[in-house]
């Protein structure tokens, strides 16, 4: 599963990183870092296997984590699901759907508080109905949207 | 503290057992897609239980293991060493004792005794 790199990407867009810009020549130095996040952002938004977690949940559920960094640019490669159910989870607010409601609580709590995370969380997911695969799944989503904000940060004081 | 010779004294900082709140898939439950993603492992070592537990979604273990890979052991640039420390300091961002152990004890095992 090779992914062509397209730049300027989305850590590239979230660092403010213009081609023109030294820092954004400097990641070429490393394009297994920019191929494997690349990876990484289809393994947890558009898998193959979804495992039940439909596309327009996971992005839902990304732009509320990217929500919390703040970061306009991020935000933005995250756009609002067409989907009506999903505009609470995706907007931040608490959704009516017990499921999705335990999705955004979980969620908001690894972006903001990730030390806090324990087994009781996990057990919450479990009643809320999602499968163990489901969790990982989850998991690896909030992760990666969390080191997406953690990288372009730390990019844009290089620059 | 140091020595008579100016150097640290060695400190032992024993490992942390992680044990996953979520139960590890079992080998012989595994999908041919699950048994392909855990070729792949962090820093080339066993198939542990963090390995198991994760390739519960073989997809995103290994792209998250390949990218792990290349951020700690691609050639050039930082000594593993410092990798190791900059891993450390990601694990007290995110406040994971066991990711800290192993980071730490990883740098320490690296760093040799202080001279």
């Amino acid at each position: 599963m090779t992914k062509e790199h397209v730049r300027p990407d989305a850590i590239d867009r979230a660092a403010g990183l213009a081609p023109s810009d030294p820092t954004f020549v400097l990641r070429d130095k490393r394009p297994q870092f920019v191929t494997g996040a690349a990876q990484c952002e289809t393994s947890v938004l558009t898998p193959q296997d979804d495992l039940g977690l439909s596309p327009n949940l996971r992005a839902a559920v990304a732009r509320r984590v990217a929500l919390q960094s703040g970061n306009e640019a991020l935000i933005a490669q995250y756009p609002m699901p067409s989907d009506d159910a999903l505009h609470a989870l995706a907007s931040g607010q608490d959704p009516s759907d017990p499921q999705q409601r335990a999705i955004a609580n979980h969620a908001d709590m690894i972006a903001l508080a990730p030390r806090e995370a324990n087994d009781a969380h996990l057990q919450t997911l479990k009643e809320a109905g999602l499968t163990i695969p489901q969790i990982i799944a989850l998991s690896e989503l909030l992760a990666f949207v969390c080191f997406q904000m953690q990288i372009a940060h730390g990019i844009s004081l290089l620059r | 503290m140091t020595n008579a010779n100016g150097a640290l004294p060695n400190i032992r900082l024993k490992p942390l057992k992680w044990t996953p709140h979520l139960p590890p898939l079992e080998m012989e439950d595994a999908t041919p897609a699950q048994l392909k993603a855990m070729q792949v492992t962090p820093s080339a070592k066993k198939v542990s239980p963090y390995v198991r537990t994760l390739a519960h979604d073989p997809e995103s273990y290994e792209a998250r293991t390949r990218l792990f890979n290349d951020i700690m052991y691609v050639e050039g640039g930082l000594q593993n060493v410092d990798r190791e420390l900059g891993a450390l300091s990601a694990s007290f961002v995110n406040g994971c004792m066991y990711c800290a152990n192993v980071h730490a004890r990883r740098q320490a095992s690296l760093a040799g005794p202080t001279a």
